[in-house]
């Protein structure tokens, strides 16, 4: 055992379309120590979002193994996955997506509707993660009331309100101007340093790449 | 916040998709409510006797008249333990257009062998020794305004002239498939004005009623009584009542079949507006159902969010449906009786229509989401979440 918790063995993946192999990661490995912050730089189409899919559990890799915090990701069922994730894993994507007919309070407080907090508990953990993303005046703001920085912040309360240990984020920034990406990239170092999140950033930015601690550049399915 | 919340908000996330699917399921409900209540209201016309009568008319068609002697004789034959008789009075009432069913019959016995036509027995007693007196059902009482003292004026057409009743009772049904709607008055004056202006078809009747000892016998012993006037004048034929009045209304059965069936089918179509709504629904949120995997949403969640919003969906259009139907029902029975007032004297909306109109509509709606929901687990996440609609 090692002590990363994001371990990546050999990985390769292919996605078949009409039986035709499209290799897209080839014997890829790589290790990630706790509360790290590690950027994931590529052009786009090099495999990044296929990497942060395979740390996710979304897919199985066609060859290689995963393990996340000392659990094999391809031995769970997929039940036993979607509990896991919950627990161990942030996401935070391009698109927000928050749920436009639910306030910006609901949008954090769904994940934890999957638990057995009662709702005082619940209303207590969603207050502190939209104050530690600085929105503790917007709660009952609906999507559509937010800028689009302050749409991508309740969905990073949302990723954080579980207290997973790892975020990942696929181009967190990449539906923002300077002024608000910049803000985000702040927000995600203060998670970083002041929480301890080991965060997997994936971006073609170079700028938002060097926010993070180190930098691994993926090109056509391998780090270079 | 509850998951049901969400369910509820999705409601209203497109007014206009979610208020035309909930008019489209509400005429749908309306029209099988309308179509159910046609249906019912034949079959309490065409089955609503029970068991133990028989009906004996001519053999050839209801149209001929047997003589009123035969009385005696089918009395006599073992296991019939009540013989009454009747006749089709036919008529106009005013201009025709409301129409109710009138019988001339031996009031006596008639009563004695329909007891769940029920008069009280002052009203009874008035009626039996009035030869100029009519008995009416409450329903028909109702419809048409008329109190005991009344007089009703007939037009005749099979019994030509004018004739006059005086309503002497008012009955009511003891079981809920008795006919409130017809009118009876005695044979006897009938007969007695026949024998006067057509003395050739005074004393003959339109069937007998036949009660028997058994019901079990009905077919032994409907054989016994047709074998009594074999090679009479007038050979006969018997049968249960049901099949008596089935027979009377085959024509009107095979379109009821059609009804009944019609019925059934617009419920598919219901089903098919629940899920073409829910399948759209469920494909512009792709993306947010594969956010809402990563978050740990599973199969029984995403089974909560679409059967939820199909039934609430289809449960709303049921009861919109249900509330036209009450109107909408009254109309219609009022225009089916006017037209074909002999098969459907009297159309109400059965009492557990509404009821089973909402369940059903919950049903549908459930149905309705089953395709959508597949949909929705079929997504991968990984598709989901690249989906940009
Ligand atoms: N479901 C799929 N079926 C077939 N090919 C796919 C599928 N998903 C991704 N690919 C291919 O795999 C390669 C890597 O895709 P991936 O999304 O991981 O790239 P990326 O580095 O995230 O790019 P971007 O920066 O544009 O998001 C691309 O060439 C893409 O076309
Ligand atoms: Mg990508």
């Amino acid at each position: 055992m090692t002590s990363s918790i994001i371990d990546l063995q050999k990985i390769s993946h292919s996605y078949f379309r009409d039986d035709v192999e499209i290799p897209v990661l080839k014997q890829l490995t790589l290790a990630i120590e706790p509360a790290s912050f590690v950027a994931l730089l590529g052009p786009s189409g090099s495999g990044k979002t296929t990497v942060l899919n395979l740390m996710a559990g979304f897919d199985r890799p066609t060859r290689g193994r995963v393990s996340i915090n000392q659990t094999t990701v391809s031995h769970l069922s997929d039940r036993q996955l979607a509990k896991w994730r919950a627990n161990t894993l942030g996401f935070i994507f391009q698109f927000y997506n928050l749920i436009p007919v639910l306030t910006a309070a609901e949008n954090v407080e769904l994940p934890l509707l999957l638990t057995s907090l009662s709702r005082v508990q619940r209303a207590k953990h969603v207050t502190t993660a939209l104050r530690l993303v600085g929105l503790g005046d917007r709660m009952t703001h609906y999507p559509r009331q937010l800028s689009g920085g302050q749409e991508q912040r309740v969905a990073i309360a949302r990723a954080i309100v579980m207290d997973p240990k790892i975020l990942l984020a696929d181009e967190p920034t990449g539906n923002l101007d300077g002024e608000a990406a910049d803000e985000i990239m702040t927000l995600l170092q203060r998670l970083n340093a002041e929480q301890g999140k080991t965060i997997v950033l994936v971006t073609h930015d170079l700028e938002a790449a060097q926010r993070a601690t180190s930098i691994c550049k993926l090109q056509k399915g391998r780090l270079v | 916040m509850t998951l049901f919340r969400y369910v509820l908000r999705n409601l209203v996330r497109h007014p206009l998709r979610t208020t035309l699917t909930i008019l489209a399921i509400s005429i749908i409900i309306l029209a099988f409510g309308l179509l159910r209540t046609t249906v019912t209201a034949w079959y309490a016309e065409a089955l609503g006797s029970p068991p133990d009568r028989l009906r004996t008319r001519h053999a050839v068609s209801i149209s001929f008249q047997l003589p009123v002697s035969y009385q005696q004789r089918i009395a006599a034959i073992p296991g019939v333990i009540g013989v009454s008789y009747a006749n089709w009075f036919g008529g106009r009432w005013k201009d025709g257009k409301a129409f109710f069913p009138r019988y001339a019959v031996e009031p006596t016995s008639y009563l004695a062998l329909h007891p769940d036509v029920h008069l009280p027995p002052l009203q009874q007693q008035a009626f039996l020794q009035d030869r100029r007196a009519c008995v009416v059902g409450r329903k028909l009482a109702e419809k048409l305004g008329w109190r005991i003292g009344d007089v009703v004026r007939l037009q005749g057409s099979l019994y030509p002239g004018n004739w006059e009743f005086t309503i002497r009772g008012i009955y009511t049904g003891t079981s809920p498939t008795t006919d409130e709607g017809n009118m009876y008055l005695h044979w006897a004056a009938m007969d007695e004005r026949r024998r006067i202006e057509d003395p050739g078809r005074a004393g003959t009747v339109g069937w007998f009623v036949v009660r028997m000892e058994k019901p079990e016998d009905a077919a032994q012993l409907s054989t016994t009584i047709d074998q009594t006037f074999i090679n009479s004048t007038a050979e006969t034929r018997t049968e249960t009542e049901q099949a008596f009045r089935a027979n009377m209304v085959a024509m009107s059965g095979a379109v009821i079949r059609v009804v009944e069936i019609m019925s059934v089918i617009i419920l598919g179509i219901s089903i098919l507006v629940v899920a073409n709504a829910m399948a759209m629904t469920v494909r512009e949120r792709r993306h947010e159902y594969g956010i809402l995997k990563t978050l740990g949403f599973r199969a029984p969640h995403f089974g909560l969010f679409i059967f939820g919003e199909s039934a609430c969906l289809s449960l709303l259009g049921g009861i919109l449906g249900v509330a036209l139907l009450y109107p909408a029902s009254r109309w219609f029975g009022t225009l089916l009786t006017r037209n074909f007032g002999g098969f459907f004297p009297i159309v109400e909306l059965p009492a557990h229509l509404p009821m089973l109109a909402v369940f059903l509509s919950v049903g549908l709606g459930l149905v309705g989401g089953i395709i959508p929901f597949f949909l929705c687990l079929r997504g991968r996440i990984q598709d989901e979440l690249r989906y940009v609609g």
